[in-house]
């Protein structure tokens, strides 16, 4: 178990990286793989998401468009600025259907969003 | 010895990019992170609302009360002013991104006219008239008029914050803010082409 979250970790890491290195390549499938064979994303066709307000800052955010693979995990969602900064998150919270409201913790003025990002973690 | 393999898939989707991990520790495998990410933005939301009152009241004859004229006449020097008020349409508390006062130039006073927006700081009615005048706050916003049949607009967004966030609410007063003896006319809510007061905010 402690084992299985410290490669989660590496792997988080790793993938926020790849996230802004993938950005200009369309399509970039590798050949690396494991003894399990080649992995696949629980969902390949990203997500859609919706915001609530109040006060003029973004308390909630519904995540839609998740594929049935994806049920069971974990879901984390980051707001970032135009400059690609973190200014809001929320989660995790349990993937249990297509769509996964997601309360801020940390909540930013609607104005100042730019992007979002999700994690999924599992199933 | 302890050997861990990361494989990942990157795709691109929706104009944005999902990775998939798994790893593979000691022939054990892990669970997989899928992350995408996406340019998105908060949509605004928009109202329009009508003046609740509007008026004019004229330095040249001080008793007369205008409540029920269909123009608002702005006259140089001071001489003259609108008065208007609105309910903002906007939720208590939200966000204000824009406000516009837009008044419709039935008669315009020609070029290089400055009209300026003043808050206005007490209580008012339309049977108001120049001599119980209500007081006015510094200069929100000035806006240029057109000619006729144009519509002059001014920006008041930091006002209407403040109305929204709680603060007093008596509307603005039009004046000129030049000399001479100009003047310019604005169809009231009584006329065809009634004050309107357009807000973009956030909720």
């Amino acid at each position: 178990m402690k084992r299985s979250a410290l490669i989660l970790t590496a792997a988080l890491a790793l993938g926020w990286s790849a996230v802004a290195f993938a950005a200009g390549f369309p399509l970039v499938p590798t050949g690396v793989g494991n003894a399990a064979g080649p992995v696949a994303a629980c969902d390949t066709d990203g997500f859609t998401i919706s915001y609530t307000t109040s006060a003029g800052n973004v308390t909630q955010a519904v995540v839609g468009g998740i594929a049935a693979a994806c049920a069971g995990g974990s879901l984390q969602l980051t707001l970032t600025d135009s400059s690609g900064a973190s200014i809001g998150s929320g989660g995790p919270v349990t993937v249990a259907g297509t769509t996964a409201t997601v309360p801020l913790a940390t909540q930013p003025y609607a104005g100042s969003v730019a992007g979002f990002q999700v994690a999924i973690s599992g199933p | 010895m302890r050997r861990a393999l990361l494989a990942a898939v990157v795709v691109a989707a929706g104009g944005g990019s999902t990775l998939a991990f798994a790893a593979n520790l000691n022939g054990v495998t892990a669970t997989s992170l899928t992350v995408y990410s996406a340019p998105s933005t908060v949509p605004t939301s928009s109202c329009s609302s009508g003046a609740t009152q509007d008026t004019w009241i004229d330095s040249a004859h001080k008793n007369t009360q205008h409540g029920s004229d269909a123009q608002l006449t702005v006259t140089a020097g001071g001489a003259s002013w609108a008065l208007v008020e609105f309910a903002p349409c906007a939720p208590a508390n939200a966000a204000i991104v824009s406000a516009s006062l837009n008044l419709y130039l039935a008669s315009s006073p020609g070029g290089g006219r400055s009209y300026g927006a003043y808050p206005i700081t007490s209580s008012w009615s339309e049977t108001v008239a120049w001599k119980n005048a209500p007081s006015t706050g510094g200069q929100s916003a000035s806006a240029t008029p057109g000619g006729s049949g144009s519509t002059t607009s001014w920006s008041l967004a930091s006002d209407v914050q403040a109305m929204v966030n709680g603060g007093s609410n008596y509307g603005w007063a039009i004046e000129d803010n030049g000399g001479g003896t100009a003047s310019g006319s604005y169809s009231s809510r009584e006329g065809g082409n009634p004050p309107a007061l357009s807000l973009v905010y956030y909720p």
